[in-house]
């Protein structure tokens, strides 16, 4: 395995509303309440057009087939829908296999850090 | 109030689906995460399933309902997840746990298991760690 330098993939203003939060509560079964945001809920930010498109070029391979290895979401303070935080995203690239990952922090706006993120993707070739 | 945690202790066994192509779709449109191989047989027959893979951050998000239906009170701080097999369009998974580290203060660590359809292959392997 050899891992590549971390190239930053920028930071990106995300938020929830009430009602996409719901449709998240809803459609994975997660109860927390009170405006408090699934704990799996960043993941709908990472998979946004503008992010999806970072990622993307990124990988700089449209032949490239995506698949999810590994999730961890760490908190330090719990997200709430209403709210906008600066979701700042690197990766890094690694051979043997080839692998892109995704490290991101979720800051408020005083600048104080409430979650890590890391996503493991396998890049496969497509077959012809 | 939940009795107190000991080291060692299992969580229930529990099942969570089938998840259908309803559910899968429901997913999708609350995470915006589209991605054809979840919809489309074809593509799911060219990665080499033989149906539609279910999202693995759905199966992720069972972790927070089962977690709370055993200790309502436990304030998850972190949870990290393998996607070891795909789970299928259709298929159920029964979802186990067990407390592998307890900390003075209360802190715990669970590992979860998640298994197919047939009970026996693991799915997902997780760790939850609870804040104290």
């Amino acid at each position: 395995m050899s891992s590549a330098a971390v190239a930053a993939l920028g930071t990106f203003v995300v938020s929830s509303t009430d009602d996409e939060a719901a449709a998240f509560r809803v459609a994975t079964g997660a109860e927390s309440a009170g405006g408090v945001l699934p704990l799996t809920y960043p993941m709908r930010w990472l998979v946004g057009p503008e992010i999806r498109a970072a990622l993307l070029d990124a990988v700089a391979d449209p032949d490239v087939v995506l698949v999810h290895e590994s999730q961890i979401f760490d908190y330090s303070h719990r997200l709430r829908s209403g709210e906008s935080y600066a979701l700042s995203l690197s990766t890094r690239r690694e051979s043997a296999p080839e692998r892109l990952l995704v490290d991101g922090a979720i800051n408020d706006d005083s600048g104080m850090e409430l979650a890590r993120l890391e996503t493991i993707l396998r890049l496969i070739k497509a077959p012809a | 109030m939940s009795p107190v945690l000991a080291q060692g202790d299992a969580l229930p066994v529990r099942q969570f689906g089938p998840f259908g192509a309803e559910a899968v779709a429901a997913y999708a449109q609350a995470s915006g995460d589209d991605n054809p191989l979840h919809f489309d047989p074809e593509i799911a027959a060219r990665a080499g399933l033989a149906r539609p893979p279910v999202h693995g951050m759905l199966i992720m998000g069972c972790f927070e309902p089962y977690v709370g239906e055993w200790r309502p009170e436990a304030k998850i701080g972190k949870l990290a997840a393998k996607f070891i097999r795909p789970v299928l369009t259709g298929d159920r998974v029964e979802i186990s746990g067990k407390v592998v580290r307890l900390a003075e203060d209360g802190a715990a660590v669970l590992r979860l298991t998640v298994r197919g359809e047939n009970g026996r292959d693991i799915v997902c392997l997780a760790e939850i760690f609870i804040a104290p």
